[in-house]
Protein backbone atom coordinates (compact mmCIF):
# COMPACT_ATOMS: atom_id res chain seq x y z
CA UNK A 1 0.00 0.00 0.00
CA UNK A 2 1.19 3.58 -0.26
CA UNK A 3 1.04 6.22 2.05
CA UNK A 4 -0.80 9.36 2.24
CA UNK A 5 2.53 11.56 1.73
CA UNK A 6 3.42 8.80 -1.50
CA UNK A 7 0.09 9.68 -2.67
CA UNK A 8 0.18 13.01 -2.24
CA UNK A 9 3.58 13.11 -4.22
CA UNK A 10 2.50 11.02 -6.78
CA UNK A 11 -0.73 13.31 -7.50
CA UNK A 12 1.58 16.39 -7.03
CA UNK A 13 4.42 15.33 -9.82
CA UNK A 14 1.17 14.11 -11.44
CA UNK A 15 -0.65 17.52 -11.33
CA UNK A 16 2.58 19.23 -13.33
CA UNK A 17 2.73 16.76 -15.93
CA UNK A 18 -1.13 16.99 -16.62
CA UNK A 19 -0.66 21.21 -16.84
CA UNK A 20 1.74 20.74 -19.20
CA UNK A 21 -0.22 18.26 -21.50
CA UNK A 22 -3.22 20.57 -21.19
CA UNK A 23 -1.35 23.55 -21.87
CA UNK A 24 -0.16 22.15 -25.03
CA UNK A 25 -3.63 20.57 -26.09
CA UNK A 26 -4.89 23.99 -25.41
CA UNK A 27 -2.34 25.41 -27.77
CA UNK A 28 -3.00 22.59 -30.67
CA UNK A 29 -6.93 23.84 -30.29
CA UNK A 30 -6.55 27.20 -29.19
CA UNK A 31 -9.15 26.56 -26.57
CA UNK A 32 -9.08 26.59 -22.16
CA UNK A 33 -8.56 22.55 -20.70
CA UNK A 34 -10.68 21.76 -17.55
CA UNK A 35 -8.61 19.53 -14.83
CA UNK A 36 -9.53 17.79 -12.07
CA UNK A 37 -7.55 16.60 -9.30
CA UNK A 38 -5.86 13.06 -10.30
CA UNK A 39 -6.83 10.29 -7.99
CA UNK A 40 -4.28 7.77 -7.38
CA UNK A 41 -4.28 4.21 -5.95
CA UNK A 42 -3.30 0.61 -6.12
CA UNK A 43 -5.06 -1.92 -7.30
CA UNK A 44 -5.02 -5.42 -8.06
CA UNK A 45 -5.54 -5.85 -11.95
CA UNK A 46 -8.66 -8.11 -11.77
CA UNK A 47 -10.06 -4.73 -10.77
CA UNK A 48 -8.58 -2.54 -13.57
CA UNK A 49 -11.93 -3.06 -15.98
CA UNK A 50 -14.20 -1.95 -13.22
CA UNK A 51 -11.90 1.34 -12.88
CA UNK A 52 -11.96 2.05 -16.57
CA UNK A 53 -15.62 1.48 -16.64
CA UNK A 54 -15.58 3.96 -13.87
CA UNK A 55 -14.01 6.21 -16.43
CA UNK A 56 -17.58 7.15 -17.89
CA UNK A 57 -16.07 6.68 -22.30
CA UNK A 58 -19.44 4.06 -22.22
CA UNK A 59 -19.62 1.59 -24.90
CA UNK A 60 -17.30 2.92 -27.40
CA UNK A 61 -13.99 4.58 -26.68
CA UNK A 62 -10.67 5.89 -28.87
CA UNK A 63 -7.46 5.20 -26.67
CA UNK A 64 -4.01 5.66 -26.82
CA UNK A 65 -1.90 3.61 -25.02
CA UNK A 66 2.09 4.62 -24.71
CA UNK A 67 4.33 1.93 -23.07
CA UNK A 68 7.31 3.26 -21.18
CA UNK A 69 10.31 1.46 -19.93
CA UNK A 70 13.50 2.36 -17.95
CA UNK A 71 13.52 2.63 -14.77
CA UNK A 72 9.94 2.10 -14.43
CA UNK A 73 7.91 0.02 -16.60
CA UNK A 74 4.15 0.36 -17.39
CA UNK A 75 1.75 1.93 -19.58
CA UNK A 76 -0.03 5.61 -20.03
CA UNK A 77 -2.89 5.98 -21.70
CA UNK A 78 -5.43 8.64 -22.81
CA UNK A 79 -9.14 7.53 -23.04
CA UNK A 80 -11.57 9.36 -25.12
CA UNK A 81 -15.24 8.87 -25.73
CA UNK A 82 -15.87 8.38 -29.19
CA UNK A 83 -17.96 11.20 -29.91
CA UNK A 84 -15.13 13.31 -28.00
CA UNK A 85 -12.33 11.87 -30.07
CA UNK A 86 -14.23 13.13 -33.02
CA UNK A 87 -14.91 16.23 -32.04
CA UNK A 88 -11.24 16.61 -31.05
CA UNK A 89 -10.00 15.90 -34.17
CA UNK A 90 -12.18 17.91 -35.95
CA UNK A 91 -10.94 21.08 -33.59
CA UNK A 92 -7.40 20.38 -34.67
CA UNK A 93 -7.76 19.97 -38.35
CA UNK A 94 -10.96 22.47 -38.53
CA UNK A 95 -12.89 19.46 -40.68
CA UNK A 96 -16.68 18.73 -40.12
CA UNK A 97 -16.56 16.14 -37.01
CA UNK A 98 -18.57 13.36 -39.46
CA UNK A 99 -16.89 14.14 -42.71
CA UNK A 100 -14.54 11.52 -44.47
CA UNK A 101 -11.41 13.74 -43.87
CA UNK A 102 -12.00 13.03 -39.91
CA UNK A 103 -12.78 9.56 -40.49
CA UNK A 104 -9.59 8.93 -41.89
CA UNK A 105 -7.67 10.75 -40.38
CA UNK A 106 -8.76 10.52 -36.45
CA UNK A 107 -6.53 7.86 -35.27
CA UNK A 108 -3.23 9.78 -36.24
CA UNK A 109 -4.35 13.24 -35.20
CA UNK A 110 -5.44 10.64 -31.65
CA UNK A 111 -2.22 9.59 -31.79
CA UNK A 112 -0.39 12.78 -31.87
CA UNK A 113 -3.00 14.44 -29.05
CA UNK A 114 -2.06 11.15 -26.90
CA UNK A 115 1.79 11.57 -27.58
CA UNK A 116 1.98 14.58 -26.28
CA UNK A 117 -0.28 14.27 -23.69
CA UNK A 118 1.24 11.20 -22.18
CA UNK A 119 4.87 12.59 -22.72
CA UNK A 120 4.00 15.96 -20.85
CA UNK A 121 2.94 13.56 -17.70
CA UNK A 122 5.20 11.08 -18.11
CA UNK A 123 7.96 13.33 -18.87
CA UNK A 124 7.42 15.20 -15.49
CA UNK A 125 7.77 11.77 -13.36
CA UNK A 126 11.30 11.40 -15.39
CA UNK A 127 12.65 15.01 -14.51
CA UNK A 128 11.21 15.04 -10.70
CA UNK A 129 12.18 11.56 -9.98
CA UNK A 130 15.73 11.12 -11.99
CA UNK A 131 14.42 8.79 -13.63
CA UNK A 132 14.81 9.04 -17.46
CA UNK A 133 11.95 6.99 -19.62
CA UNK A 134 12.21 5.42 -22.43
CA UNK A 135 8.48 5.80 -24.58
CA UNK A 136 7.51 3.05 -27.09
CA UNK A 137 5.51 4.40 -30.17
CA UNK A 138 1.71 5.25 -28.78
CA UNK A 139 -1.04 2.72 -29.78
CA UNK A 140 -4.25 3.89 -30.60
CA UNK A 141 -7.04 1.75 -30.17
CA UNK A 142 -10.99 1.86 -30.34
CA UNK A 143 -13.47 -0.46 -29.08
CA UNK A 144 -15.56 -0.80 -25.77
CA UNK A 145 -13.04 -1.12 -22.17
CA UNK A 146 -13.66 -4.66 -22.17
CA UNK A 147 -11.93 -4.99 -25.38
CA UNK A 148 -9.36 -2.57 -24.78
CA UNK A 149 -9.12 -4.24 -21.29
CA UNK A 150 -8.10 -7.62 -23.17
CA UNK A 151 -4.97 -6.29 -25.13
CA UNK A 152 -3.42 -5.13 -21.80
CA UNK A 153 -0.50 -7.57 -20.24
CA UNK A 154 -2.00 -9.48 -17.40
CA UNK A 155 1.24 -11.34 -16.68
CA UNK A 156 3.17 -7.85 -16.02
CA UNK A 157 0.01 -6.12 -14.43
CA UNK A 158 -0.34 -8.15 -11.07
CA UNK A 159 -0.87 -5.45 -8.83
CA UNK A 160 -1.54 -2.03 -10.78
CA UNK A 161 -0.27 1.53 -9.40
CA UNK A 162 -3.41 3.55 -11.17
CA UNK A 163 -3.42 7.31 -11.46
CA UNK A 164 -6.46 8.97 -13.07
CA UNK A 165 -7.63 12.22 -13.69
CA UNK A 166 -10.36 13.59 -16.10
CA UNK A 167 -10.01 16.70 -18.19
CA UNK A 168 -12.97 18.45 -20.49
CA UNK A 169 -12.68 21.48 -22.62
CA UNK A 170 -14.36 24.44 -22.01
CA UNK A 171 -17.54 25.17 -24.10
CA UNK A 172 -16.83 21.96 -25.87
CA UNK A 173 -18.42 18.43 -25.50
CA UNK A 174 -15.22 16.92 -25.15
CA UNK A 175 -13.76 14.86 -22.12
CA UNK A 176 -11.39 12.08 -21.67
CA UNK A 177 -9.69 10.07 -19.09
CA UNK A 178 -5.76 9.37 -18.25
CA UNK A 179 -4.81 6.26 -17.02
CA UNK A 180 -1.13 5.14 -15.84
CA UNK A 181 -0.42 1.66 -14.63
CA UNK A 182 2.48 0.65 -12.94
CA UNK A 183 4.26 -2.75 -13.28
CA UNK A 184 4.84 -4.29 -10.23
CA UNK A 185 8.51 -3.83 -9.93
CA UNK A 186 8.38 -0.73 -11.04
CA UNK A 187 5.76 0.08 -8.36
CA UNK A 188 8.04 -1.28 -5.51
CA UNK A 189 11.01 1.05 -7.03
CA UNK A 190 8.58 4.04 -7.32
CA UNK A 191 7.46 3.43 -3.71
CA UNK A 192 11.22 3.29 -2.51
CA UNK A 193 12.38 6.56 -4.17
CA UNK A 194 8.97 8.26 -3.14
CA UNK A 195 10.19 7.72 0.47
CA UNK A 196 14.02 8.87 -0.37
CA UNK A 197 12.38 12.08 -1.33
CA UNK A 198 9.67 12.52 1.31
CA UNK A 199 12.34 11.60 3.91
CA UNK A 200 14.78 14.10 2.37
CA UNK B 1 15.01 31.89 -49.27
CA UNK B 2 15.90 29.22 -46.32
CA UNK B 3 15.27 25.74 -47.08
CA UNK B 4 14.29 23.55 -44.36
CA UNK B 5 12.79 19.89 -43.85
CA UNK B 6 10.66 18.80 -40.90
CA UNK B 7 10.62 14.79 -40.39
CA UNK B 8 7.99 14.20 -38.64
CA UNK B 9 5.59 10.90 -38.49
CA UNK B 10 2.86 12.92 -37.50
CA UNK B 11 0.78 14.82 -40.41
CA UNK B 12 -0.91 17.05 -37.66
CA UNK B 13 2.67 18.50 -36.62
CA UNK B 14 4.20 18.58 -40.08
CA UNK B 15 0.86 20.53 -41.15
CA UNK B 16 1.23 22.84 -38.26
CA UNK B 17 4.87 23.17 -38.72
CA UNK B 18 4.71 23.89 -42.71
CA UNK B 19 2.27 26.53 -42.14
CA UNK B 20 4.34 28.00 -39.53
CA UNK B 21 7.15 28.23 -41.75
CA UNK B 22 5.67 29.37 -44.83
CA UNK B 23 4.35 32.02 -42.72
CA UNK B 24 7.77 33.11 -41.73
CA UNK B 25 9.14 33.50 -45.33
CA UNK B 26 10.72 29.90 -45.33
CA UNK B 27 10.43 26.96 -47.98
CA UNK B 28 9.65 24.18 -46.30
CA UNK B 29 8.76 20.47 -47.09
CA UNK B 30 8.19 17.49 -44.67
CA UNK B 31 8.75 14.07 -44.56
CA UNK B 32 7.34 11.60 -42.25
CA UNK B 33 10.28 9.09 -41.15
CA UNK B 34 13.88 9.46 -40.48
CA UNK B 35 14.55 7.07 -43.14
CA UNK B 36 13.06 9.32 -45.51
CA UNK B 37 14.87 12.03 -44.03
CA UNK B 38 18.37 10.85 -44.36
CA UNK B 39 17.48 9.18 -48.25
CA UNK B 40 16.28 13.10 -49.20
CA UNK B 41 18.79 15.15 -47.11
CA UNK B 42 21.33 17.14 -49.03
CA UNK B 43 23.58 20.56 -48.67
CA UNK B 44 20.47 22.16 -50.45
CA UNK B 45 18.91 22.13 -47.19
CA UNK B 46 19.71 24.90 -44.30
CA UNK B 47 17.93 23.83 -41.38
CA UNK B 48 16.65 20.36 -40.11
CA UNK B 49 13.56 19.70 -37.80
CA UNK B 50 13.75 16.32 -36.29
CA UNK B 51 11.25 14.45 -34.44
CA UNK B 52 12.17 12.10 -31.68
CA UNK B 53 9.70 9.28 -31.35
CA UNK B 54 9.59 8.08 -34.99
CA UNK B 55 8.61 4.43 -36.33
CA UNK B 56 11.35 2.85 -37.90
CA UNK B 57 14.75 5.10 -37.27
CA UNK B 58 14.06 7.28 -34.15
CA UNK B 59 15.29 10.85 -33.77
CA UNK B 60 18.18 9.58 -31.87
CA UNK B 61 19.13 7.38 -34.14
CA UNK B 62 19.06 9.72 -36.68
CA UNK B 63 21.05 12.23 -35.05
CA UNK B 64 23.64 9.69 -34.85
CA UNK B 65 23.67 8.37 -38.67
CA UNK B 66 23.94 12.37 -39.22
CA UNK B 67 27.15 12.70 -36.34
CA UNK B 68 29.01 9.44 -38.63
CA UNK B 69 28.20 11.23 -41.74
CA UNK B 70 29.64 14.52 -40.65
CA UNK B 71 26.99 16.62 -41.20
CA UNK B 72 26.41 20.40 -40.83
CA UNK B 73 23.62 21.41 -41.22
CA UNK B 74 21.46 22.70 -38.10
CA UNK B 75 19.27 20.22 -36.61
CA UNK B 76 16.36 21.54 -34.47
CA UNK B 77 14.88 18.89 -32.29
CA UNK B 78 11.00 18.99 -32.16
CA UNK B 79 9.51 16.41 -29.63
CA UNK B 80 6.92 16.03 -27.14
CA UNK B 81 9.06 14.40 -24.60
CA UNK B 82 10.12 17.07 -22.10
CA UNK B 83 13.19 14.99 -20.52
CA UNK B 84 15.74 16.93 -19.04
CA UNK B 85 18.04 13.39 -20.30
CA UNK B 86 16.53 13.38 -23.39
CA UNK B 87 17.17 17.42 -24.29
CA UNK B 88 21.17 16.59 -22.94
CA UNK B 89 21.14 13.43 -25.19
CA UNK B 90 19.81 15.47 -28.29
CA UNK B 91 22.24 18.60 -27.63
CA UNK B 92 25.33 16.02 -27.15
CA UNK B 93 24.33 14.78 -30.35
CA UNK B 94 24.93 17.65 -31.98
CA UNK B 95 21.21 18.91 -32.28
CA UNK B 96 21.60 23.14 -32.70
CA UNK B 97 18.31 23.35 -30.37
CA UNK B 98 15.93 21.56 -28.21
CA UNK B 99 11.77 22.49 -28.55
CA UNK B 100 8.96 20.88 -27.14
CA UNK B 101 5.48 20.34 -28.91
CA UNK B 102 3.37 22.48 -29.25
CA UNK B 103 5.62 24.87 -30.58
CA UNK B 104 4.49 28.66 -31.43
CA UNK B 105 5.13 31.24 -34.07
CA UNK B 106 7.20 33.08 -31.44
CA UNK B 107 9.11 30.54 -30.69
CA UNK B 108 10.33 29.26 -34.39
CA UNK B 109 11.05 32.90 -34.98
CA UNK B 110 13.27 33.40 -31.76
CA UNK B 111 15.53 29.62 -32.72
CA UNK B 112 15.85 30.22 -36.81
CA UNK B 113 16.77 34.39 -36.15
CA UNK B 114 19.63 32.76 -33.85
CA UNK B 115 20.52 30.11 -36.34
CA UNK B 116 20.20 32.11 -39.42
CA UNK B 117 21.95 35.47 -37.68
Amino acid sequence: MLSSKQIDTITEIINIGVGKGSASLGQMINGEILLNVPYVNVINFEDVLSEIQKLGGGDEVHSVEMKFSGEYEGSANVILPGESSKLLASLLIHEDPDSATIAEMKDGLMIETGNIILNAIMGSFGNILDAPLNYHMPQSYQGDVVGIYGLLDKQRYHQVLVCHTNFSIRGKNISGDILIMYEMSSFNKLSDVLNKMIES
Amino acid sequence: MKNIIIADDSFFQRKVLKDILDELGYNSEAVGSGEELLEKLNDTYDCIFLDLLMGGMSGIEVLEELNKQGNKIPVVVITADIQKARKEESLNLGATAFMNKVVSKEELTGILNDIFK
